[in-house]
């Protein structure tokens, strides 16, 4: 199946009759049917069990559980980075049957861990552009990274991730951990993309290994995007503060199935979450 | 002793433009192309059998691309076979021996037409031989810089970002072989014309003086940019006080320093490559003229010990670039 611009996906949401007006500008639909993974053919556990999911446009969903409850092979399932998947995963209509981004332009996704994301030996500016040629947000035959491109990401870096003109040189090794994940999330959301913010943003644990201020700032930052670009996002997090604050729908996931989908966390306490997480009924 | 060291020289700078070759493959594909002995061989035999018919012009050409085509060869086998790449290399250089056979039936093809280069050592022939090498440098210096230049450094990433975003791995992988080994075939065409001859039992020596060149030249770079910060000309100075050495040093530390982006060192290190290279021949030819023992009669190294010699040398480079690198 040949891979579908931006465009390609936009002309076919307005020519299908089942596509919502919402899908324009806001974000893609996900839909999961009865999608269930084992890690080998031959392995009887199950990491995901039957899910069946439904993520609206412009939603911002939460997904939380225990260590190994299958929340990142939820995450996986939907980038398209799973073999051996049974089930089906959509977004936009689209069948995601390989890594989501040679399905499919628009889709942000920040690892777990970043070594997926960036290349560590090279530069800020060489990062981004290759996650730009990559990513399809780069149109042109001939590239080159040019004073005047320099200049556009590096008012982007600025405007968007709190990063200056002479980060754009240093080495992403040599970036400070806070600055690095702003980084990879500013990359997702907007600079792999051409001139179009992303319409699926995927977090795994995006904060989890950063301190406390500065997982703030990350969160801080993610949230103010998607709620701007009204972005569809599924966000995987161990801090069920940020999932109550910031997502208008938590996924509790339990032993590869979702255990209870929270329609309206604003209204949950963090004592409550606490409880499904654990399972416990008392 | 100079005189024994003139001989030496061209062949070591085609050495050396080869080496650039086997870097493209090495550094950004991370393997030991093996494809390179047969493309160096057979670049030979194709440039002298075609030289002999046309010009010199045309066999350069032709033996470019018979390297070239061996190059995709390899690339074919690796990407559509999944053949492991080294031994897809070692296929590859097998195969080449038979055609290389089939050109020179006794396994030698001699030069009958003008050359361009001299047989006898003469400076001119240094300075074609350079020119060659600083154009692939900095072709290679713009190369980096482009799109497909962004797709060859993505190719050193971790697996893990290769399987998830490099969607354009096979086209990368072909050309840059390609690229590579139509280098190395040229460096073939280049010895055969200034050999006059060509042979198919040839050149068995230029894997390992090319990889001692590579592992040598980053060792280098590693130091020469290490020293480079540690007397701080890399960093900003007051302008006032700014001498023109200092700011000779700055400039040459961007184009050196391991700090800065891939695009910004990369004519600088397969330029230090040349040199490696030229310098493992150099001290092989010495030995192999006794040349050292009118330094002092202590060094009187047996000719044969040659290979022995500079297999230890290499040995070193390794060890150090390693070392350079762990530090």
């Amino acid at each position: 199946m040949g891979r579908r611009r931006l465009e390609d996906v936009y002309m076919i949401a307005k020519s299908s009759p089942t596509a919502s007006n919402s899908d324009f500008g806001s974000g893609f639909r996900v839909k999961l049917t009865n999608v269930s993974f084992s890690p080998s053919r031959y392995s009887y556990k199950q990491v995901l069990k039957n899910i069946s999911l439904e993520i609206e446009p412009g939603e911002f969903v939460a997904v939380i559980g225990s260590n190994a409850a299958g929340k990142s092979a939820l995450l996986k399932a939907i980038a398209g980075e799973l073999r051996n998947l049974s089930g089906e995963v959509r977004i936009a209509e689209q069948i995601i049957d390989r890594p989501v981004n040679q399905v499919i332009d628009g889709v942000g996704i920040v690892h777990q861990f970043d070594d997926s994301d960036l290349i560590e030996h090279l530069s800020v500016a060489q990062n981004i552009a290759i996650r730009q040629i990559l990513g399809g947000g780069h149109k042109s035959k001939i590239f080159s990274i040019t004073q005047s491109w320099r200049r556009e990401v590096a008012q982007d870096l600025g405007s968007k991730a709190e990063m200056g003109a002479e980060d754009l040189d240093a080495l992403v090794r040599n970036l400070a951990g806070g600055k690095r994940q702003m980084l990879s999330v500013a990359i997702a959301i907007h600079l792999e993309h051409h001139r179009n913010p992303c319409r699926l943003l995927l977090l795994d644990e995006h904060t989890s290994r950063l301190d406390h201020r500065n997982a703030e700032k990350v969160m801080e930052y993610t949230a103010e995007e998607i709620r701007r670009i009204q972005t569809t996002a599924l966000m995987i997090t161990h801090r069920y503060i940020d999932a109550k604050k910031y997502a208008n729908r938590i996924l509790v996931i339990l032993d590869g199935a979702i255990y209870k989908d929270i329609k309206n966390p604003k209204d949950v306490s963090i004592e409550e979450i606490n409880k499904y997480v654990e399972r416990r009924t008392d | 002793m100079i005189e024994r060291m003139l001989p030496h020289i061209v062949p070591g700078l085609i050495y050396g433009i080869g080496a650039l070759g086997l870097a493209l493959t090495f550094r950004y594909l991370k393997f030991p192309d093996f494809t390179v002995l047969g493309s160096i061989m057979l670049g030979g035999i194709v440039s002298v059998t075609v030289t002999n018919q046309t010009n010199p012009f045309f066999g350069i050409i032709a033996g470019s691309l018979i390297g070239g085509l061996l190059g995709i060869v390899t690339g074919f086998l690796i990407h559509r076979l999944k053949i492991q790449p080294v031994l897809a290399g070692i296929i590859t250089f097998t195969a080449s021996y038979s055609l290389g056979y089939l050109l020179a039936k006794e396994g030698t093809v001699a030069l009958q037409n003008n050359s361009i280069l001299s047989p006898t050592f003469k400076s001119i022939d240094v300075v074609k031989i350079f020119l060659v090498a600083a154009t692939i440098c900095s072709f290679i210096h713009l190369l980096i810089r482009t799109k497909f230049g962004s797709l060859l450094l993505a190719m050193t990433a971790d697996k893990h970002f290769l399987r998830l975003r490099h969607r354009e791995q096979g086209k990368v992988f072909l050309i840059t072989l390609f690229l590579g080994n139509a280098i190395v075939g040229l460096a073939g065409a280049l010895y055969a014309l200034k050999e006059y001859a060509a042979h198919v039992q040839s050149h068995m020596d230029f894997l390992p003086f090319s990889l001692g060149a590579i592992f040598g030249g980053n060792a280098v770079a590693i130091w020469i940019s290490r020293k480079l910060n540690k007397s701080n000309v890399g960093n900003p100075v007051d302008e006032k006080t700014q001498t023109n050495s200092k700011y000779l040093l700055r400039t040459f530390s961007t184009f050196v320093s391991t700090e800065r982006d891939e695009s910004s060192r990369i004519g600088f290190l397969f330029f230090v490559y040349v040199i490696g290279c030229l310098f493992l021949k150099e001290v092989s030819g010495l030995i192999h003229c006794n040349a050292f023992t009118t330094i002092h009669p202590a060094l009187d190294v047996p000719a044969n010990l040659q290979y022995l010699v500079v297999a230890v040398i290499i040995a070193i480079f390794v060890w150090w670039a390693g070392w350079e690198e762990e530090d």
